[in-house]
């Protein structure tokens, strides 16, 4: 741990490090400052980035890192807002603490369940037949939930009112962009000391050859179903926090279309890298929100256009840019002596 | 029969011949050629745009019809050759491309008319009565149509010569081109092909509902389940799979409420493909 | 007491019967030569033995434990490794994290969460790199390396947790013989702690590398015993002959 308080730590990889701590240090600042000059129209816009921004990154974790192709996250973000929903308007619970324990607990439970079904058994399911599963599932349970009255069906859930933290009201504005932020930040806290740890290089083992690491004597239908359902945990835990944010809860909360949406942000931002779906998230939800005022029916051309261009070239995302080819940047020293200095990219 | 039976099996024939429709030029590009095609659904869209476009300035839907197969198989083949072609090794690749593509037509559609739809009219109206029952006279031309264009689809590819060097392609790429089959033309043809009968799907439906963008989209999960239900690998297999999805989401809602029906039938599929994940045509994998 | 003991394995793809009875005998801390021609059904026994296939008839017993139809994981556990033809190392992963992938199986999921094994692997991981010469390539991705040093990586993940036996599947494919040398005495050295079966087509590096050899064809054992004993078989001469 040393290491990370030289320079050359943090130079190293392109700067990159550098410029993910600017992002989320910028993001930080941004709250008050646009509180301070009383644009709370794009406060707003942040804060739901943000909130977004934590189903991104988990997204991320499962599908970038460990290779669970989901493609169906909105399903944990829809049942983490209809639980804190029904809690809120049903059960009066008003703390946010509960709320969120809810959601967590909710998606936690979703994810054990659905991962369960996928990844335990003899017959070993396909990386394709996970994605079309859990893009099958966010189908149905938003159809599901568009007719069950129950639940509201197709208006959702409205009038939730704002939550209280440790007995204080939350008020709208600033002091709900705090608790997106602080949200945001330990999840992004989480992810870092997970993707970075050994239970990461286990992940990343599993995703690049799973039957590899099955005989290297990992049990990989318990690594995946650990990972899955603790990222859809938080995926409801973010999707309780937008229900809150925004008031009300409707069945597109757990459909296709979000879904894709989150597709979308890891892409863009680049799979596997830390910051990237966060980046996806901004570019889209906040920088997007600009250029759709300008130019509302283009918008989502220039998003698709710009997704295809990724896809096609930057296979992991626009964080990439900016990385230099590992092979290119380190050449094999032919004797030990020469890298006896240590490792070069840190520990 | 009571007019009220033959009603019933008219609409679950109208429903699964529908299905059918779509599923097959999915069963050429996902199920035969194994392209995860995640814009299937907005090749259907395109037909249905051509079909609206001829309606608007010609006049004539069965104009639009007739060109659809046609202008949907010349934009796979241009879609083929730029971006599919890249990704016939990385089938996660092909499925993020191919969503791609499907967003950017969307977007495009959307760009130009409002999501409630534009209505397009069935170049036949009416009803004929079979039974005592008065049926759509187009739902009922739609049937007509599927039966013909499966036979047509699979006479073409096992009884005639162009469809024997496509099966031979997909079979063992190097081992047709070792016999001087052009795999490159075969791959874009058979491509051309699937998005031509998307195309033809789309023109066809698009009377029953309207012209929206996300027309093609909103089937895509039912499309896809009904390919992986009944197996990769042949041009049968997906079919069977969109009748075996196709009848019961049809014949269910006579009992209970029809959005449960089909939510229960996607489950159905779900737990089938996890106990079979072969599908109804393949035994091992 | 073998360390390995398959007896009467039965194969069948479909209509084909890849293994009618087949059988292998593995004593401890010898090398075990599986040999063949081309579709002799000894890579099909290998992958019974490892568990890719499960087979249709027979058992496989690893130190006294039915392991006929257990999953790879939990055979590894049992103390069975396997290397597989192609090199497989995890190739963006550096050489050193793939040999602590390979150390760290048995940890806990908290404690890999919490990164708290990785110092107690370090002197392990050192000692590896340093037996297969790979200490100079330690912080490089796997997949810089070159093809005998991954396949001598994929071997030393394998050693890594000190398996009872090791299985190698054509461990010189793609070797020059200065290469072949280097694996032969890395096997060599495994073997003085574990037992070590050897699927390969080189003749000449399996006689004088192994003590003993297994012939099979079309399915079945043809002949079991020393390499001299193999070399003089008469029917082992018919099999090899008969193929030309």
């Amino acid at each position: 741990m040393q290491r990370v308080l030289t320079p050359a730590w943090w130079l190293a990889d392109g700067g990159r490090r550098v410029g993910a701590i600017a992002l989320v240090a910028g993001i930080v600042i941004a709250g008050p400052l646009l509180d301070g000059a009383g644009e709370s129209f794009w406060m707003m816009a942040l804060t739901r980035a943000l909130i977004l921004g934590v189903l991104a990154v988990a997204t991320n974790v499962a599908w970038g890192v460990t290779g669970i192709f989901t493609l169906g996250q909105a399903v944990f973000f829809g049942v983490g807002a209809y639980v804190v929903g029904l809690l809120a308007t049903r059960e009066d619970v008003v703390a946010l603490e509960s709320l969120a324990g809810a959601a967590l607990g909710a998606g936690l439970l979703c994810g054990l369940v659905v991962g369960a079904f996928l990844f335990f058994g003899r017959r070993r399911v396909g990386m394709l037949y996970v994605g079309l599963v859990t893009l099958a599932l966010s189908y149905a349970l938003e159809r599901l939930a568009s007719v069950w009255g129950e639940i509201g069906a197709g208006n959702g859930i409205t009038g939730i009112p704002l939550p209280t933290l440790l007995g204080t009201e939350i008020e709208p504005g600033i002091s709900f962009f705090w608790v997106a932020v602080v949200t945001l930040l330990v999840v992004l806290g989480l992810a870092w000391a997970v993707m970075r740890s050994q239970f990461g290089m286990v992940m990343r083992a599993i995703r690049d050859d799973d039957e590899r690491a099955e005989f290297l004597g990992y049990r990989r239908p318990i690594v995946q179903l650990v990972v899955f359902a603790a990222t859809g945990g938080v995926g409801a835990l973010a999707g309780g926090l937008y229900a809150l944010e925004e008031g009300f809860v409707s069945p597109t909360f757990l459909g296709v279309s979000l879904s894709t949406q989150v597709l979308i942000y890891v892409l863009l931002g680049g799979r596997d890298s830390l910051v990237g779906p966060l980046v996806g998230v901004l570019l889209l939800e906040v920088g997007g929100q600009r250029v759709q005022e300008e130019l509302p029916t283009e918008w989502p051309i220039i998003v698709g256009a710009v997704l295809l261009l990724v896809i096609l070239f930057l296979p992991n995302g626009l964080t990439q840019l900016g990385r230099r080819r590992r092979r290119a940047a380190a050449p094999r020293p032919e004797t030990a002596a020469e890298v006896s200095g240590g490792d070069p990219r840190g520990e | 029969m009571s007019p009220e039976t033959i009603r019933t099996i008219f609409d679950v024939a109208s429903l699964t011949s529908i299905l059918v429709l779509l599923v097959l030029g999915m069963a050429v590009i996902v199920g035969m050629m194994q392209v995860f095609n995640l814009c299937q659904g907005e090749l259907v869209l395109l037909g249905a745009v051509v079909a609206y476009v001829a309606h608007e300035w010609l006049g004539s839907v069965l104009l639009g019809i007739l060109v659809a197969p046609f202008a949907v198989a010349a934009f796979g083949a241009v879609l083929e050759r730029t971006v599919i072609r890249r990704f016939y090794a990385n089938a996660a690749g092909a499925l993020l491309a191919t969503f791609a593509v499907g967003f950017l037509i969307r977007a495009i559609v959307l760009a130009r008319m409002s999501s409630q739809g534009e209505p397009v009219p069935a170049p036949i109206d009416g009803t004929v009565g079979i039974g005592g029952a008065d049926v759509s006279a187009w739902r009922l031309v739609i049937i007509v149509v599927v039966v013909l264009a499966v036979a047509a689809t699979y006479l073409s590819l096992t009884r005639t010569a162009i469809g024997l060097r496509v099966r031979a392609t997909l079979d063992d790429v190097e081992l047709a081109a070792a016999s001087g089959i052009s795999t490159r033309r075969m791959f874009t043809g058979t491509y051309a092909f699937g998005a031509a009968l998307a195309g033809l799907a789309g023109a066809m439906i698009v009377p029953l509902q309207a012209l929206y963008p996300s027309l093609g989209f909103d089937n895509l999960v039912p499309m896809f389940l009904s390919v992986m239900v009944g197996g990769l690998g042949t041009l049968h297999g997906p079919l069977l799979g969109a009748v075996a999805l196709g009848v019961p989401t049809a014949l269910l809602p006579t009992w209970i409420d029809s959005v449960l029906s089909q939510v229960l039938v996607i489950f159905a599929a779900i737990v089938f493909m996890r106990l079979r994940p072969g599908g109804l045509v393949n035994r091992d994998i | 007491m073998a360390i390995l003991e398959a007896s009467e394995i039965v194969k069948r793809f479909g209509p084909v019967t890849a293994l009618s009875g087949a059988g292998l005998q593995v004593e401890p801390t010898t090398i075990h030569g599986l040999i063949g021609p081309n579709g002799s059904g000894k890579s099909t026994l290998l992958h019974v033995i490892a568990g890719r296939t499960l087979p249709d008839g027979g058992r496989v017993v690893l130190d006294g434990a039915d392991i006929t139809r257990a999953k790879p994981a939990q055979r590894a556990r049992a103390g069975m490794s396997i290397k597989f033809q192609l090199a497989r190392v995890y190739h963006e992963q550096t050489v050193a994290d793939n040999l602590l992938l390979a150390l760290q199986v048995r940890d806990g999921i908290p404690s890999l969460v919490l990164s708290r094994t990785r110092r107690r692997h370090q002197e392990r991981v050192r000692r590896l790199l340093d037996d297969f010469g790979l200490t100079h390539v330690r912080d490089h991705p796997a997949g810089e390396l070159a093809h005998g040093e991954q396949q001598w990586l994929e071997i030393a993940m394998a050693m890594a947790t000190e398996p009872k036996l090791l299985l190698l599947d054509e461990p010189t494919g793609g070797m020059n013989r200065h290469e072949r040398e280097r694996t032969g005495e890395l096997i060599r050295a495994a073997a003085t702690t574990c037992a070590v079966v050897i699927v390969e087509h080189d003749l000449d590096f399996i006689r004088d590398l192994c003590d003993r050899i297994t012939v099979l064809h079309q399915g079945t054992l043809v002949a079991s015993g020393t390499p001299v004993e193999i070399e003089r078989d008469e029917r082992v001469a018919e099999v090899y002959l008969t193929r030309v």
